[in-house]
């Protein structure tokens, strides 16, 4: 595997999306990691933003990319090049 | 036997090896800090830290290197075991203080909140000290073997995690969707982070009747069965299986059974 290249804006603010990319992906590409690098301020207000940190388990079905609010999310056919846009037909 | 075992088992699998759930072993200070730095808010870093590192494995040139490090540092600090159902309910024997915590990979993953990990020894008192607001449920033993049954049936293969190696913490009850420790193996080749179970699946071709969508075969999480249309049954690859025994459970005519590592040639040795 690892067909795919994903890339995720540093800006993603998980909790004020609702971690949608996260509960959309049925391959479990997406990792939540703590925004703030201090642990005690981490405690007080949790933050965090996504990465692809699992990306070689991603399929290109394109489910995540419609479903980021502010477009945040790009899936890329490693081989071409290709820019995956949305959820395919075939996989509807 | 593992090399674990070798090391820890005193002719048992390391984790079926009573004295290594005593709490003498909490006197060694690594193990206590590997502990503390899991338990709580802790793990939200940890998981981060660790999958980054082994995401390292793959870069050229220091790839090789990174690996070497990461196979001697994992046992020293934290690592897991795929484990059958009947070895998960006699380990749940020897250990103590049974809470069960949400799953962090499936917060962390999906953002999933799933009460299916199921901890021992020293970890309700921490969870209690240092994340005093976290869910938790405290289990009898017999409860714990309940739930891991449960478990089972739903399709959620066990893995027992130790805190620095000989001492098991915790049963991990997953799925291939959410669990990061498949993920870092499969991902980056690091086999520490998952070793394969003790045993490895056997498939009885007598009793095999081709079922018309194998239900076996979709129970496996690792891909180790196939349909073999020659011979009209399923196959197991047994350099793929992890001997987690799932596929056991969903089929009707009993045609698959565990069998030691060892006495399966391409299996064995194999971790
Ligand atoms: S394209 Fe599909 S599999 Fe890949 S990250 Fe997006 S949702 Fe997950
Ligand atoms: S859907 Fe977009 S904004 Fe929401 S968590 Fe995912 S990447 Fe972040
Ligand atoms: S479920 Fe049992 S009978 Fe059916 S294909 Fe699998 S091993 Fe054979
Ligand atoms: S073949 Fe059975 S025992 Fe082996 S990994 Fe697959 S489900 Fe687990």
């Amino acid at each position: 595997m690892a067909e795919y290249k994903i890339k995720v804006k540093k800006s993603c603010d998980a909790e004020s999306c609702g971690f949608r990319c996260q509960e959309a992906c049925p391959r479990g590409v997406f990792l939540a990691v703590p925004a703030e690098r201090h642990k005690e301020k981490q405690s007080i207000y949790p933050r965090h933003r996504i990465t692809p940190r699992f990306s070689y388990f991603c399929d290109g079905c394109g489910i995540c990319i419609p479903i980021c609010p502010s477009q945040r999310i790009k899936v890329v056919l490693k081989m071409t090049g290709e820019k995956i846009l949305k959820k395919p037909l075939a996989n509807k | 036997m593992c090399e674990f075992c070798s090391e820890h088992g005193q002719d048992n699998r390391w984790y079926l090896n009573p004295e290594n759930f005593s709490d003498k072993l909490l006197e060694d200070p690594k193990r206590a800090k590997t502990i503390e730095k899991l338990v709580g808010w802790g793990i939200d870093y940890y998981v981060d830290f660790t999958s980054r590192v082994t995401e390292m494995v793959n870069w050229p040139v220091i790839g090789k290197l990174v690996k070497k490090a990461v196979d001697r540092i994992a046992p020293k600090e934290h690592g897991g075991q795929v484990v059958s159902l009947e070895d998960s309910l006699q380990l749940l024997e020897y250990a103590r203080d049974f809470v069960l915590l949400p799953c962090a990979c499936r917060r962390l993953v999906s953002h999933k909140q799933e009460m299916a990990c199921l901890n021992f020894g020293p970890v309700k008192d921490l969870m209690l000290r240092y994340v005093p607001g976290e869910p938790i449920e405290e289990l009898t033993l017999d409860e714990a073997r309940k739930l891991v049954r449960d478990f089972d049936r739903r399709g959620y293969f066990h893995q027992v995690l130790y805190a620095k190696i000989p001492f098991p913490i915790c049963i991990c009850n997953c799925e291939e969707r959410y669990c990061t420790s498949l993920k870092q193996r499969f991902a980056n080749g690091v086999e520490v982070a998952l070793y394969k179970g003790h045993d490895v699946c056997k498939v009885d071709a007598e009793r095999c009747k081709e079922c018309e969508s194998p239900w076996c075969a979709s129970r496996c999480v690792f891909g180790a069965i196939s349909y073999n249309p020659e011979r009209g049954g399923v196959e197991v690859d047994a350099s793929r299986c992890f001997g987690c025994g799932l596929c056991r459970g969903a089929c009707v005519h009993d045609a698959l059974s565990l069998v030691p590592r060892e006495m399966v040639p391409q299996a064995a040795g194999k971790w």
